[in-house]
């Protein structure tokens, strides 16, 4: 290429390159033009613009733009640079790969080899180029002629800059003037902005309508407002005063605040002036008008009302009193001065707590302080100091008094006189007292009476009890029956009268054992049929075999329930049936719900009457009464006791044709199938035995008629016992011997048994410290059982008790397994698995109707059925099994003989057991069981039967 | 793998010969003359839910044959779907700041098919330089009608678009060859006015006089309105590049004021040269691009695809010795099977990365891009 055309071509690169510059007014759009066409033409790979900027040192240039912009990477270069520095001085700098510099100059990305070239321009900043396929920086001529272009891109872009900054200058400007106007504009304060000549600069539409102007804000702007008073003076109420007022204030040119002014209209103004300075240039000032009209009404209101609620308070009869935190007065009210007899002036600044205070509550008052100290309000009851000297009771409502920031600053208290109500209250208490206390006489009464009743009757039902094993003569034993209905009917009546106290004194408890359902209304239906065995009138059993477990409750108290009702139902019925039935509703949760029924065909009750049936002392009829009898409280304690265990009872009834009363309990799943329990032990093989025949017992008991039925029974038991009549004599004879349990009777003469078991138990020395001591007693009540707990006994028996019961309330003290104790005691009340049915008939067919014949069959059962049962047991326990086969063939035709289909069939089966070669004992010991005490049970029905004809 | 039957059931079949597998898209590339029904080819695109662009373009080449008619498929695993920027004439370009890019790298290349015939190309390539950056490779050219009217001519599953550009990131690392073999004639001259493509003059003069002046001082025809195109593809404008190629301009029309329209923009001022070639030199240039190509590879030059953009103008400059180019461009590969065949489009306008990467826009160029499996 000649030299010519080299030229003519630079010529026209930079004609392109320099009508590239200022295109744009825009400094980026500038600079985007510009650098373009540079890397495009001059064959670079990017080149950019930065900016200088100030930084209180040398300063820094921020990369302000790039082409392409994915190249750029750091923004920033400080002026420090040695390069930069160079630059200061020399108009453009080229910088090769092979420079020690190229590296620290690298702000791009992708930068490997090549070579920088840097431009100053003017003041603003530099200008780069890269180009990587130079490798030994630019040539001379280049940059020179490039350095024109670059001096025209500088100013051009110098210009671009200050443009933009007017231009940024001018739309803040145009921006805060906007949102002044539209600040001032929008405020609900009128404005007036005037110049020092008084010409308005600026208003709103809010300064027209509070003053009633009627232009537009922007017809006033540049009003002169000098002169135009007289215009005004229509306006305000006392224009004359307001005017002036003005011209004080223009002519200070201070700042005032809060000033009114009344307009004619009536509207009040609030009006402030601000006046405005530049420096010490006096610029205008601003007028703020707010109309306050309502304000200043309310307020006025307000005050109003704070005088009709300070008359209220004062008339008031509560007394009120501010005080600081440290009960210092600061303000009693007057009605609190009358309370106390004091003056205003004599109380403030009075320390209210010494003053007024009675000593024993301070501490109260203190605790009220520290609550108040939270910010919390309380009511209280303290006793003050009057002038006088007397005291008076207050009731105080107390709460904190805060300042204007939040903070506690003391508390006031309404007083209220309450002087009369804690006399009243006084008197009330001693009143209650009197009456406390004669109800615990009462009660003492009915515990005492209880006792002194329940004692002899338990002579009179051991007695019974023993008598009726003394092999009595027919007459005799007649005789005895009829005192054990008198007595059992007695006791009845008594206990009933101890529940009904029991009840309403809240005292009534229920246990939680398991216990068989089945077999316990077995055994009501078996003794009531024997009750009405001289009446046509048959007892019925519906018992629901969805109930298939044990349940847990208390079955005493069911057996009282279900005793009361089918006692009224015997006592009512003379024909036809009553019926006892148990009917699971419903199984969940772990508990039956079971609906019981007592239904009879007797006389039945009126139906007015049916509601009045379960009050106290009522019988349904007072005829009926006086024919049969009763106290009128067996119903309500019936109900009484199913409501308590969370039953409800209702009853239904036609006269003459009968009642049913039902109700519903709840009793929990033990989870034990009856079925599993029956039949656990052998007649006559009592487990426990052993464990009695080994015992040393101390009987402390003053009367000579229980002493003798207790000897009976520890002397059935084969065990040693000793008796002493009283707590002292029981408290030496402990010290000297030791006794594995005592027996104690509560009620004795010189000292009781509490006492006794008390001095036992808190003497170390006594080797019967530990000894298991149980309570007996015909106190039944349960503060009794508290005391006898409390003084260290163990248990509590209450008379009259069987000796059963005794014998397993002893064995549990004496650690006795619970599956012996369920053996005897659970196996040998499973009657109603026996199912025993007696038939006569057989009989009779067979003597042509002889009664003789008939009764003297039944005797000879009755009297070889117990040697039988023991001869079958000892032939069990040495497994001599064609004996016992014999002897159960003989028993098998009694059983067909008397109609006992159940058991024969039962002998039947154990004869083809004891055929096997492989006997099952147990198996077999079961079954003689069963049979065993199904002669037990069928024996009284035999003998009933006989009688009957 | 071409079809030279481009009706819509051997497409099909030939789609469903390429096996499309998850992740993959098929480029199609439609010879003018074979657009017949593009509605349903998307249709069947859509209803086999397989992803696909491609474009109409004035002839195909593949191998070293120039095709008027039929179609190429080319499947490609690609990064994300083929992004689609509609109006590129709005200078705004809202469109590119939509699209929302698969992160790039340098084992991967981007294919870009564009309307050839509208303005505002440069703008777009240049913002999508910036968003992309340089370190992955771009190759592409304009779609259209040979009859240089502007028309629907690139398609995808959104359907079919003009002035629009049609983008896919394949997951192919890839060596770029750019070379046009065109000198200087005369010059320098100035576009003291031009208006995007169209230059209004050169030198402050009427630009068609000017232009025609030094057409027939070199050729000692007479060049007129009607006969400009006869002339024109002998000497096209080269926009001065100080130390690299010149840009090619292919003027394409002159208009009764005399104002001359090139493909792509020529922007006012712009420093022009006259240029002119001869087919040894188009030819030796399609070799320097491959060699390029080749020499720019850094591990064993083995490529999956030669892909070929070529200027539509070059076949007419070169004549019946047009397919000596692409032989050219085929001595220089080791072609195992079918699918390593050179193909690839006459385009209206050629797009490559250039130098360290910055983007541009060719006429009268060949641009070669060689694709390897990662």
């Amino acid at each position: 290429m000649t030299d010519n055309i080299k030229i003519i071509q630079d010529i026209c690169l930079l004609y392109e390159l320099s009508l590239a510059v200022g295109g744009s007014l825009d400094a980026h759009e500038n600079c985007k033009q510009f650098l373009r066409k540079l890397i495009s033409r001059k064959s670079l790979n990017f080149a950019s613009v930065w900016l200088h900027r100030e930084d209180g040192g040398d300063g820094y240039c921020e990369l302000f733009y790039i082409t392409p912009t994915y190249r750029a990477n750091k923004r920033f270069l400080s002026c420090t640079h040695p390069v930069l520095r160079e630059l200061m001085v020399k108009p453009y700098l080229s910088i090769g790969n092979e420079d020690p510099e190229f590296d620290s100059i690298k702000t791009e990305k992708n930068v490997d080899k090549g070579s920088y070239a840097l431009f100053r321009l003017g003041k603003i900043g530099i200008l780069t180029i890269f180009s990587s396929s130079k490798m030994e920086g630019f040539g001379g001529i280049e940059l020179a002629q490039l350095k024109n272009v670059v001096d025209k891109f500088a100013i051009s872009l110098e210009g671009c800059l200050a443009h933009g900054q007017l231009k940024d200058e001018i739309d803040n400007r145009e921006i805060a003037q906007t949102r002044l106007t539209n600040l001032i504009t929008n405020l609900q304060a009128g404005i007036l902005f005037e110049n020092e000549k008084r010409e308005v600069i600026l208003t709103n539409q809010n300064f027209c309508d509070t003053l009633n102007i009627r232009l537009k804000p922007e017809q006033l702007i540049g009003q002169n407002l000098v002169g135009e008073e007289a215009k005004v003076k229509d306006i305000f109420s006392d224009a004359e005063g307001f005017l002036e007022g003005v011209d004080r204030t223009l002519k200070k040119r201070e700042l005032v605040t809060g000033k009114f002014v009344e307009l004619a209209n009536g509207k009040i103004l609030e009006w402030d002036f601000i006046p405005l300075f530049s420096g010490s240039r006096y610029l205008g000032h601003l007028w703020q008008f707010n109309d306050v009209t309502a304000r200043r009404k309310a307020q006025q209101v307000i005050q109003e009302s704070e005088e009709k609620y300070r008359g209220i308070i004062e008339n008031m009869e509560l007394g009120l009193l501010e005080v600081d935190l440290e009960h210092n007065i600061l303000r009693p009210y007057k009605y609190f001065c009358e309370m106390l007899g004091y003056t205003a002036e004599e109380l403030i600044g009075k320390n209210a707590l010494e003053l007024l205070v009675v000593e024993e509550y301070h501490d109260k008052m203190k605790t009220q302080d520290e609550i108040r100290l939270h910010g919390v309000s309380s009511v209280y009851e303290v006793q003050l100091k009057k002038k006088d000297g007397s005291l008076m009771w207050a009731l105080i409502s107390g709460a904190p008094i805060n300042d204007n920031k939040g903070n506690i600053v003391g508390s006031i208290g309404v007083h209220y006189d309450l002087t009369d109500r804690k006399r009243l209250e006084t008197d009330l208490a001693e009143a209650k007292h009197i009456a406390d206390q004669a109800r615990q006489t009462e009660r003492q009464f009915l515990v005492n009476m209880s006792h002194e009743i329940r004692t002899p009757m338990n002579a009179v039902i051991g007695m019974t009890y023993l008598l009726g094993e003394s092999d009595p003569t027919p007459v005799q034993k007649d005789f005895i029956d009829s005192l054990r209905f008198s007595a059992d009917t007695l006791l009845g009546i008594i206990d009933n009268i101890l529940d009904f106290s029991k009840i309403e004194a809240g005292e009534l408890q229920f246990e939680e054992k398991k216990f068989n359902l089945k077999e316990l209304l077995a055994a009501l239906q078996q003794t009531f049929q024997f009750k009405v065995r001289e009446k046509s009138v048959s007892v019925n059993m519906d018992f629901d075999p969805e109930i298939e477990n044990l349940v847990i409750g208390d079955p005493h108290r069911l057996n009282q329930i279900l005793t009361n009702l089918l006692g009224n139902a015997s006592k009512f019925t003379d024909h036809g049936s009553i019926g006892i039935g148990a009917r699971m509703l419903a199984h969940r949760e772990g508990a039956y719900e079971i609906e019981f029924s007592v239904q009879d065909t007797g006389i039945g009750i009126p139906p007015r009457k049916l509601q009045e049936v379960f009050k106290n002392f009522k019988q349904a009829d007072p005829q009926v009464a006086r024919k049969y009898g009763g106290t009128g409280l067996g119903l309500t304690i019936v109900k009484q006791l199913v409501e308590l265990q969370g039953g409800s009872i209702r009853v239904e009834s036609k006269l003459e044709q009968g009642s049913t009363f039902s109700f519903v309990l709840s009793f929990k799943d033990s989870g034990i199938k009856i079925s599993s329990l029956s039949q656990k032990s052998v007649l006559g093989a009592n487990p426990s035995r052993h464990y009695l025949e080994q015992l040393n017992i101390l009987v402390v008991e003053d009367n000579a008629m229980n002493q003798k039925l207790i000897s009976k029974i520890l002397e059935s038991w084969k065990c040693q016992y000793e008796i002493v009549n009283n707590g002292k004599k029981a408290i030496s004879i402990t010290a000297a011997n030791q006794y594995d349990i005592i027996l104690m009777d509560i009620h004795m003469p010189e000292m009781g048994g509490v006492e006794a078991a008390r001095n036992i138990r808190q003497d170390s020395k006594n080797p019967n410290q530990q000894t298991p001591i149980i309570a007996l007693t015909a106190a039944a009540l349960l503060e009794e059982k508290k005391r006898a707990l409390n003084a260290g006994m163990d248990d509590f028996l209450t008379r009259p008790f069987s000796p059963s019961r005794l014998e397993e309330c002893v064995l549990r003290f004496l650690g006795v397994p619970e599956e012996v104790l369920e053996t005897t005691y659970t196996g040998s009340q499973d009657l109603y698995d026996l199912n025993v049915k007696v038939d006569l008939q057989y009989l009779f067919e067979f003597s042509n109707g002889d009664h003789y014949f008939v009764k003297d069959m039944v005797d000879t059962f009755n009297a070889e059925m117990p040697s039988i049962v023991n001869e079958i047991n000892a032939e069990l326990a040495c497994e001599n099994w064609s004996n016992v086969a014999k002897i159960v063939h003989k028993l098998k035709s009694n059983f067909m003989m008397f109609g006992m289909s159940a058991q024969h069939a039962k002998s039947l089966e154990l004869e083809n057991m004891l055929k096997r070669t492989k006997v099952d004992k147990k198996q077999v010991a079961k079954k003689i069981d069963w049979l065993a005490r199904s002669i037990q049970v069928a024996q009284p029905m035999l003998e009933q039967q006989t009688t009957v004809l | 793998m071409l079809l030279e039957n481009a009706d819509l059931k051997t497409i099909e079949k030939g789609v469903n010969d390429l096996n499309v597998g998850e992740g993959e898209t098929i480029m199609v590339l439609l010879a003018e003359e074979s657009a017949n029904n593009i509605e349903a080819l998307i249709n069947f695109f859509n209803q086999q839910g397989i992803s696909f662009f491609g474009g109409l373009f004035p002839g195909l080449v593949y191998g070293t044959e120039r095709l008027e008619q039929g179609c190429i498929l080319k499947k490609f695993k690609t990064a994300a779907t083929p992004f689609l920027v509609k109006n590129l004439s709005d200078k705004t370009l809202e469109g590119i700041n939509r699209i929302i890019l698969p992160a790039t790298d340098e084992k991967m290349t981007i294919i870009i098919l564009l309307d050839g015939l509208t303005s505002n190309i440069n703008h777009f390539l240049e913002s999508l330089n910036n968003i992309i950056g340089d370190k992955v490779n771009f190759i592409g050219g304009g779609a259209g009608s040979g009859s240089l009217q502007q028309q629907l001519c690139l398609f995808n599953n959104d359907g079919f678009f003009m002035d629009a550009a049609i983008c896919c990131v394949i997951e192919n690392k890839s060596n770029l060859g750019v070379r046009h073999g065109w000198k200087k004639l005369a010059g320098p001259l100035v576009a003291t006015a031009s208006e995007g493509p169209r230059i209004i003059q050169l030198n402050w003069q009427n630009a068609f006089e000017v232009y025609k002046s030094y057409m027939e001082s070199d050729n000692g025809k007479t060049v007129t309105k009607e006969n400009f195109l006869e002339h024109t593809k002998d000497y096209p404008f080269g926009i001065f590049r100080e130390n690299a190629d010149e840009i090619v301009r292919d003027p394409i029309g002159v208009n009764a004021q005399g104002d001359v329209t090139c493909i792509g923009e020529v922007p006012a001022n712009t420093v022009l040269h006259i240029l002119k070639s001869s087919s040894e030199m188009l030819i030796e240039a399609a070799s320097d691009a491959m060699k390029e190509c080749k020499s720019n590879a850094t591990e064993p030059f083995n490529p999956e695809n030669t892909f070929v953009v070529d200027c539509i103008t070059r076949p007419s400059a070169l004549g019946d010795r047009f397919s000596e180019e692409l032989q050219a461009i085929r001595n220089q590969l080791d072609v195992q099977q079918p699918e390593q065949e050179p193909f690839g489009i006459l385009s209206l306008g050629e797009i490559s990365s250039y130098g360290d990467g910055l983007l541009e826009f060719f006429n009268k160029t060949i641009v070669v891009g060689t694709f390897h499996a990662d």
